[in-house]
């Protein structure tokens, strides 16, 4: 924004301009450039044109004549393309040479021995490459990052930094060697060079040692890598520079930051950034934004704060999926935390985009922590609760928990056993309505036994209500266990108690009493004797 | 919630850097923290007649910039961020800035009109703010002088931001109404109202299509500006006469009623009034002839053989007074006005619209010319001969050869001899010029008689190469005079009377680059840019000397590339200079590959040329990497498979090019390259192929990349499928739906402007040319199958064309190979396909009967193949 000096008058249009080139004017002479590019084009255009007629001319393969051969392995694979790897194959004699340019005091042979290395590194694979990593050879590299000297120091830096990163890409051995260098305060400080190319590298090859480990992130945070990351956003930065930025910045991310407030000061460049239409830079800002959301409360409130949940909740509409991912992480931990900080969420308006995620074909991942998210929100409040049978969710949980993929149907019933567990009498009536006693009873075959608790205790309110029912009813029968036995809930329900776990067991055997045992007359009789029974 | 700005306004003006700087930065945070109560606070600030008025311009200046950007990206977020803002913020910023037009201060007056354009520029496309034009002409009627001063300022920006579409004819009516109202002398009093009404009618007469219709009401306006530009004040006659040549070309086929009083005005303009509205009167009439110069390019067009507008003549007939008047102008030049860049005055005016006039009329302005010359032409005093030699150079263009080859072989020696010897720089500088068009219009293959002969071939090339020792400006026509010269002899095969000279004018040449001054007047550029002409034009008989230019040229790059330690004035020029090398050594490597003779000898320098482009690949500047890249093209062709072995070094750079958004021509130039290397590596291209597929994949999806990047990328596709065959397979997946959403979007675009038509069609002939690259690449190949699912988009695609009818002969022959293409490569698969389509049946038989050869060409191509499709 700083006001720029434009000037405070809109030119007017006068023609006086164009006239004034059309002065004495040598046309021709004066457009060399674009006239030779013409003149280029124009030979490009006839050597295009003659390499298609001289296929159609070559009528020796006419597939009129040919029959159409079922693709099949008779045809040998195309010649391996020997020369696929353009840059090793001269060099391959003489690393020694390429060493030996790299420690000379000439700038233009140790550019070319940078640049050499950096091609061998770059391919993968390189048989070359465990030689080119020693300790000397990166401790150079290390030093060349300081080049300045030369009006092309800033390209010798570029390729420096870039076989730095491509050493930090791999073993965590490789990045140790590069950090043990002393490369980080030299990174560091090249985020300050003039040069968008220098800077961009730089932040790669931090970028890479960050991935490496929290020591690694805090190596670079320590020299002071956070703050002059922070710097690099600006309006004056290219997208591609923003790009490289913010997946640094997420990287640093990965790891619980040291101080709130630089916690804090990355979250307004986030809110920022969360308004780019740049996919990659916005995928990278949501994952930096799941990366915070991952570290605890503490974070998730700051997260709260700063008001980008209802951008991010906007966001789960994106139309691709490296955005959406991140978006679903993010929000399914904060749907993890405190149910004030879940209400957030739902006042954002997640609600209505949940039930998109879970019908529309997106990757399973996305679908699955969406799923979670649900389940999150339903062990909330009553009032939470109620939100998700407004927003018309509980048939799809249902549907889901029926015919979803394994984690997604899984999900699904611990959305309803939560809802159904924390639900106030008249929202349990409502999922009862819903159907919600046959997803529970068909859950008690799993064996996962914190969901089967769930189950049970959500069926244990059903149950509640449903001798709430009973004094209603002239014939004092409690409604919700007769559906239970008629969907077979009783048979499975009795069959737990064989399964292995004290609360699972004490659990079924305190509804099979309260419910049935003591008034045998309205049911089968349990196949066996309970042991509590008296 | 305004907030205090004020201050950090006036502090962002300091002269003292860490004030301004620390007053930007809370500026900016203000806005980055609360956008709405920012620009609020800045509305506050501009209409608050108790602040100061520095802060109160920059408040406007910030709010301006807060709405508008010059790049179309940004301008679109600020419109879209603008349009987001709550209605009530937006409400109260809206009427701060209609008030500010009531200040008494008339610099907030004048910014808030701005911005109040700004906003009507984002607002009334969206049917918002639909009050505005009532507001402002309400105040018409206010009494004081200030209010409506900049109420007609304000609606006169207001129409140069809008699109006259978004107004409707009611409030056009009554915006003309206020406006003529307020430019009328007779009513209003106040010159400075009436200003402003005739600069707002400059912008509104856009808006006045349909007013120009009716008679009475264009009577109307047109009087009220013809009595405009005799106002005693002389800002209002300029301005009425630029209206006058705004209305010369939108409104040009309703001018005729009113032409002998305009004449009669401009005359009288050119002749006594002050030099910018003289300037502007001159320009009314170059504005005519632009406009009879098209009608008549029109008529002669083989295509139309009409015109939409007729043309009415009018320079030709006011031709015997016109041309004196004009010939007038010439005798006031002003000194030295070739040393000045930025001259513009009347002499240069009234030359350039005779030009003009000469295209328009062509014959007839001779006669009325060659006294004018005759008389002057040896006068003593060098304003007469300089114009007289003026006059003639500007009639060189229009008139027949015929007409002009007796006169101009009279005056050759002439010329000639004032080249060498006439004591001033200004006619000598103007005699060179005329030496150059003389080469340019009545020189080459194309005149039938050509007015340089074996004979005084010569003794022009001994004179024009003395010049160039000359000051520079002299010196800079005397290589333009030469880059004609040459390129006369384009087509003369080995006759050329230019070979005798060849050694004499290369040394000529390279001694003007050398040169201490021929950095001034573009000198070194010139000399440059004979010398290549000298080379394109030149043939297989002077090849060993332009062999010998190579390792001179190739020297002074390595120079440049090796010099350290520069100023960044010094650098400038240095980066010129090696655009320049790049340049001349890519011409060279064309003609050397061209020559079968040479091809051989040229390639023992290829490793040199090659490293050295290297090198210069390592400077940032854009037009450097223009010219290197093209010269990289050159040699490519010149080098064929034997370029694979810089692959490796060359590569990066290729990667770097492609990726280059921001400086766009570079990355259109690499793309272009790799259809050349293409061609030139054919399957040793394959290594890299994936690097070079992913950029350019990237490249397409990017709205960040100038459109214009697009066509070429296409075409590209094809080129690498051309190059690789079935190896293109595994990028079909990605290249595929491209092409197939691209030709979607070009299919059924609906080409409201000629640019967006040629945009249109430059982006289908560039799909058409990747559908039959990939098509041929695949051709015989067992994997053909793989293209068999994508051939009833691309037979729809072309059905979709031919069905709008838009479709340039360029994209008709394309679209006709790719048919065949299609029979060709995918036989039987796509026969009957293709026998269902009635269109491409449709559109071969209308081509078989088209009048291009080449479309005819193309068609019946496409039918044999189809034929054996069909029938095997």
């Amino acid at each position: 924004m700083p006001p720029s000096p434009s000037p405070s008058h809109p030119q007017r249009r006068t023609p006086e301009n164009a006239r004034k080139k059309a002065y004495k004017e040598q046309t021709d002479v004066t457009n060399g450039r674009r006239r030779r590019e013409a003149q280029l084009l124009r030979l490009r255009k006839s050597h295009r044109e003659d390499t298609l007629s001289k296929r159609r001319r070559d009528d020796t393969f006419s597939p009129s004549t040919e029959p159409e051969p079922d693709i099949g392995p008779a045809r040998p694979e195309s010649d391996p393309p020997s020369s696929s790897d353009p840059s090793s194959d001269a060099d391959s004699n003489n690393l020694l040479g390429i060493i030996n340019g790299l420690k000379s005091e000439t700038f233009s042979l140790q550019l070319e021995a940078t640049i050499k290395i950096r091609k061998i590194l770059s391919v993968d694979g390189n048989s070359l490459a465990g030689e080119v990593i020693t300790a000397d050879v990166v401790a150079r590299l290390v030093e060349l990052l300081s080049s300045k000297k030369n009006p092309r120091g800033p390209q010798l830096q570029v390729e420096a930094a870039w076989a730095l990163t491509n050493i930090a890409a791999g073993t965590s051995e490789h990045t140790e060697v590069v950090t043990n260098a002393g490369a980080v305060p030299k990174l560091v400080k090249l985020l300050e060079s003039p040069c968008s190319d220098v800077r961009e590298q730089a932040m790669w090859a931090l970028g890479n040692i960050a991935a490496e480990s929290q020591m690694c992130r805090e190596l670079v945070i320590d020299h002071g890598g956070f703050v002059q990351l922070l710097s690099q956003f600006n309006e004056h930065a290219r997208v591609s520079n923003l790009r490289m930025a913010t997946w640094t910045l997420s990287n640093l991310c990965f790891g619980k930051l040291p101080s709130k407030s630089q916690t804090k000061a990355v979250l307004q460049i986030l809110q920022q950034l969360l308004t780019s239409i740049d996919e990659k830079i916005l995928s990278d800002t949501c994952w930096a934004v799941s990366y915070l959301c991952n570290h605890g409360t503490d974070e998730i409130q700051m997260v709260i704060e700063s008001q980008i949940c209802p951008r991010l909740v906007k966001l789960l509409m994106h139309s691709s999926p490296k955005v959406v991912t991140p978006v679903i992480l993010a929000l399914a931990n904060v749907s993890a935390a405190a149910d004030c900080q879940v209400q957030f969420l739902i006042d954002s308006g997640i609600l209505q985009c949940l039930p998109k995620l879970l019908t529309r074909n997106y990757p399973k991942c996305i679908k699955n922590q969406a799923c979670m998210t649900v389940s999150n929100i339903c062990a909330g409040t009553i009032a939470q609760i109620q939100a998700i049978i407004d927003a018309k969710m509980v048939p799809l949980l249902i549907q889901l928990s029926q015919h979803g993929e394994t984690d997604i149907k899984k999900e699904a019933i611990w959305a309803i056993a939560n809802a159904t567990s924390g639900g106030s009498p008249d929202q349990i009536r409502s999922l009862v309505g819903d159907g919600c006693i046959l997803t529970l009873c068909n859950a008690l075959v799993l064996s996962d036994a914190d969901l089967l608790y769930a189950c049970l205790n959500g069926l244990e309110s059903i149950l509640k209500v449903g001798d709430v029912e009973k004094m209603k009813d002239e014939v004092g029968t409690n409604p919700y266990a007769v559906l239970m036995e008629e969907c077979g809930g009783l048979d499975k329900l009795e069959n737990l108690q064989g399964f292995n776990n004290d609360a699972i067991f004490e659990k079924t055997i305190k509804l099979l009493e309260s419910y049935w045992v003591e008034d045998g007359s309205e049911s089968e009789a349990p196949k066996e004797p309970s042991p509590d029974d008296t | 919630m305004a907030l205090e700005v004020t201050q950090f306004l006036l502090n962002a003006q300091s002269i003292d850097q860490a004030t301004r700087t620390h007053a930007e930065e809370s500026l900016k945070q203000i806005q980055e923290q609360n956008l709405p109560a920012f620009l609020l606070s800045l509305s506050a600030e501009l209409a608050n007649d108790n602040r100061p008025l520095e802060s109160r311009k920059l408040a406007g200046l910030i709010l301006k910039n807060a709405l508008d950007a010059k790049e179309l990206h940004r301008k679109n977020d600020l419109a879209q961020r603008w349009l987001s803002l709550d209605l009530a913020t937006k409400t109260q910023i809206k009427t701060a800035l209609l008030q500010t037009l009531s200040s008494p201060v008339s610099n907030a007056r004048s910014t808030a009109s701005q911005v109040i354009a700004k906003v009507a520029g984002i607002e009334l496309p969206h049917k918002q703010w639909p009050e505005l034009i009532n507001s402002l002409l309400s105040n018409i009627h206010q009494v004081e002088t200030h209010v409506k001063q900049g109420t007609l300022e304000t609606l006169g920006y207001v129409c140069e931001e809008v699109d006259p579409q978004v107004v409707d004819q009611d409030q056009v009516n009554r915006i003309l109404t206020a406006v003529v109202q307020g430019m009328n002398a007779s009513t209003e009093t106040s010159s400075e109202v009436r200003l402003a009404a005739t600069r707002a009618l400059y912008n509104a007469l856009g808006f006045a299509q349909t007013n120009f219709t009716n008679d009475m009401e264009r009577d109307y306006i047109m009087r009220v500006v013809c009595e405009a530009t005799l106002s005693s004040d002389v800002k209002i006659r300029q301005a009425a006469f630029e209206c006058l040549v705004a209305i010369s070309s939108t409104y040009y086929e309703k001018l005729a009623p009113y032409m002998q009083d305009i004449f009669n005005i401009t005359l009288k303009a050119v002749r006594e009034d002050e030099e910018p509205v003289a300037l502007q009167a001159i320009e009314f009439w170059s504005s005519i002839c632009d406009e009879e110069i098209d009608i008549l390019d029109d008529y002669r067009s083989e295509y139309t053989g009409d015109s939409e507008v007729p043309c009415f003549y009018f320079i030709k007939q006011a031709l015997p007074a016109l041309v004196p008047m004009l010939l007038e102008t010439l005798l006031k030049q002003e000194e030295d006005q070739d040393q000045d860049e930025g001259a513009w005055n009347v002499a240069m005016a009234g030359g350039t619209c005779l030009g003009l006039v000469a295209r328009t009329v062509g014959d007839d302005i001779v006669p009325l010319v060659m006294p004018f010359i005759e008389e002057n032409i040896s006068k003593p005093d060098w304003r007469r001969r300089e114009a007289a030699t003026y006059a003639f150079g500007s009639i060189l263009e229009g008139p027949s050869p015929g007409k002009l080859a007796p006169i101009v072989n009279v005056a050759l020696n002439f010329m000639l001899a004032a080249l060498s010897r006439d004591p001033n720089n200004h006619v000598k500088d103007t005699t060179a010029w005329t030496l150059g068009r003389i080469f340019e219009f009545l020189h080459g293959a194309a005149v039938e008689t050509s007015v340089i002969t074996q004979e005084n071939c010569q003794q022009i090339l001994t004179v024009l190469l003395q010049s160039m020792k000359d000051v520079p400006n002299v010196a800079e026509k005397a290589c333009g005079a030469l880059y004609f010269l040459a390129q006369g002899y384009e087509d003369e095969g080995s006759v050329s009377p230019l070979t005798p000279f060849f050694q004499d004018i290369f040394q000529m040449l390279l001694f003007v680059t050398h040169r201490e001054d021929a950095t001034e007047k573009n000198l070194r550029t010139s000399a440059y840019e004979a010398l290549n002409e000298v080379v394109r034009c030149s043939n297989d008989e002077t090849a060993p000397i332009v062999m010998q230019l190579i390792p001179v040229i190739m020297l002074e790059l390595h120079q440049t590339v090796e010099a350290q330690k520069l100023t960044s004035d010094e650098r400038d020029k240095q980066n010129d200079l090696q655009g320049l090398l790049c340049g001349c050594l890519q011409v060279i490597i064309q003609k050397m590959g061209s020559i079968e003779g040479s091809k051989y000898a040229f390639m023992q320098y290829a490793d040199q040329i090659m490293d050295l482009l290297l090198k210069v690949f390592a400077s940032r500047n854009a037009t450097v990497h223009e010219e290197a890249m093209l010269a990289i093209g050159a040699l490519a062709y010149t080098a064929g498979p034997n370029f694979a072995k810089y692959m490796p070094q060359f590569y990066q750079y290729l990667e770097m090019g492609l990726q280059n958004f921001e400086e766009y021509q570079i990355c259109a130039i690499t793309v272009g390259v790799v259809g050349d290397l293409c061609r030139a590596l054919e399957d040793k291209i394959l290594p890299y192929c994936d690097g070079i597929m992913t950029q350019l994949l990237k490249n397409l999806s990017s709205n960040q990349l100038h459109r214009s990047v697009k066509p070429p990328i296409f075409s590209c596709f094809g080129d690498i499928a051309l190059a690789i065959g079935e190896n293109f397979e595994k990028y079909l997946v990605y290249a595929m739906p491209m092409l197939q959403s691209a030709a979607e979007l070009s299919a059924h675009v609906v080409s409201q402007d000629d640019d967006m038509l040629e945009y249109t069609n430059q982006l289908r002939n560039g799909i058409l040319e990747a559908y039959s690259g990939i098509l041929q690449g695949f051709k015989s190949s067992p994997k053909t199958q793989a293209l068999v699912p994508y051939a009833a988009h691309v037979l729809q695609f072309i059905d979709t064309m031919y069905g709008g009818r838009e479709m340039d002969d360029a994209v008709m022959k394309s679209a006709l190979g790719v048919l065949g293409d299609l029979a060709d490569t995918l036989g039987s698969h796509v026969g009957p396909l293709i026998s269902q389509s009635s269109s491409s049946k449709d559109l071969i038989e209308e081509c078989m009967v088209y009048d291009d050869p080449l479309i005819r060409e193309s068609a019946e191509w496409a039918k044999l193949a189809i034929n054996r499709a069909v029938s095997g």
